[in-house]
C-alpha cells in the first residue's frame, strides 16, 4: 500500500466514525489490532469502546488538522469537540484507574495525536497522545494541584 | 533537505538537550523560531525555558520512542522522565511536530500526554 493509500484509510476511518458508521470497524480494523492507550483489542472490543464513547458524548466529532505517513505508519493531529451527555466509563493511562462519570453537560475541545500502523489496508495498531488532564478538567472529573512540572 | 537529514537534526537536538549542551541552539534553532505550545519566540526564550525545566527537574531526560517525517515536518514521539527537587518522579509522553527549513528548526507544536503522576488527582 502506498503512503497516500494508508492516509486515505485513516481519513476514511475517522470520517465514517464521525458519521456513526460502526461497521467501518469490520472493514478497517485488523482482527489482532491493539490500542494500548484505550486497552482495546480487535474490532469487537473497539466497537464496544466507541459505542460507550458515543453514549457519553453523542456529538463527539473529530477534525483532522494534519497528517503524515512513512513506511507502515500514519500519524495525525486532530481536534475533538464533544458534549458530555451520558455516563462515561474510562481508563486513565498512567493513573491506571477506571473512572465512571455521570453526565455533566459540559463541552470539551482538545487536540490529540493518533499514531496508526497500517498493514494490508487495515489498522493493526493505534496509540493516542493527548492532554487527558485538560479533557478531564473540562468535564469536571479531576481536581489537581499545579506543581512545577512544565516538561512538555 | 532529505527526510532522513531532517530527522537527524531532531535526534541531535534531543541528544544535545539531554547532555545540557546549549551550543546546539545556535546550530539548530532558527532566530525566529516559534514554540506554539510554550509560547516561546527565538533562541533566548528556548534557552530560558530549558534552564527553568532543568532547575525544577535536574535529571530531566528525553527518549525518542518514534520519529516520522514528511515534507518539511518531523513528528517525534518522546518519553520524558525526571525527578523534582522534592524527590518525586515524573513520567510523561509528548508528540512534537517540528518544521525544518534549511537545516534550522523554525516551528514546534507539542501535544503532551496526561501530564504527571505527581498531580494531585481527585476522581469523583
Amino acid at each position: 500500500m502506498s503512503l497516500e493509500e494508508n492516509k486515505a484509510t485513516v481519513r476514511r476511518f475517522i470520517e465514517e466514525l464521525n458519521k456513526r458508521n460502526i461497521t467501518i470497524m469490520d472493514e478497517l480494523v485488523a482482527p489482532a489490532m491493539v490500542h494500548p492507550t484505550l486497552q482495546v483489542r480487535g474490532p469487537e472490543s473497539y466497537k464496544q469502546f466507541e459505542t460507550m464513547l458515543w453514549k457519553a458524548f453523542p456529538d463527539w466529532h473529530e477534525t483532522i488538522l494534519d497528517m503524515v505517513a512513512e513506511g507502515d505508519k500514519v500519524w495525525l493531529l486532530a481536534e475533538v469537540t464533544a458534549t458530555h451527555k451520558g455516563e462515561w466509563l474510562s481508563f486513565l493511562p498512567y493513573i491506571n484507574k477506571k473512572v465512571r462519570v455521570a453526565p455533566t453537560g459540559k463541552k470539551t475541545k482538545f487536540t490529540y495525536i493518533g499514531i496508526y500502523r497500517i498493514v494490508d489496508g487495515k489498522i493493526a495498531e493505534r496509540l493516542s497522545i493527548h492532554a487527558a488532564v485538560e479533557f478531564y478538567k473540562d468535564i469536571g472529573v479531576i481536581e489537581y494541584k499545579e506543581v512545577p512540572e512544565d516538561v512538555s | 533537505m532529505s527526510l532522513e537529514e531532517n530527522k537527524a537534526i531532531i535526534r541531535k537536538w534531543v541528544k544535545a538537550i539531554n547532555l545540557r549542551d546549549f551550543t546546539v541552539l545556535d546550530e539548530f534553532i532558527a532566530p525566529d523560531y516559534v514554540d506554539h505550545t510554550n509560547q516561546l519566540r527565538g533562541m533566548e526564550d528556548v534557552r530560558q525555558f530549558y534552564i527553568g525545566a532543568f532547575k525544577d527537574f535536574p535529571d530531566l531526560q528525553r527518549t525518542i520512542e518514534d520519529i516520522i517525517a514528511e515534507g518539511d515536518k518531523v513528528w517525534v514521539h518522546v518519553k520524558i522522565t525526571g525527578t523534582s527537587l522534592a524527590g518525586k518522579k515524573i513520567e510523561s509522553e509528548v508528540v512534537t511536530i517540528f518544521r525544518i527549513v534549511n537545516r534550522k528548526i523554525v516551528e514546534g507544536r507539542s501535544i503532551p500526554q496526561l501530564v504527571s503522576k505527581e498531580k494531585k488527582l481527585k476522581i469523583t
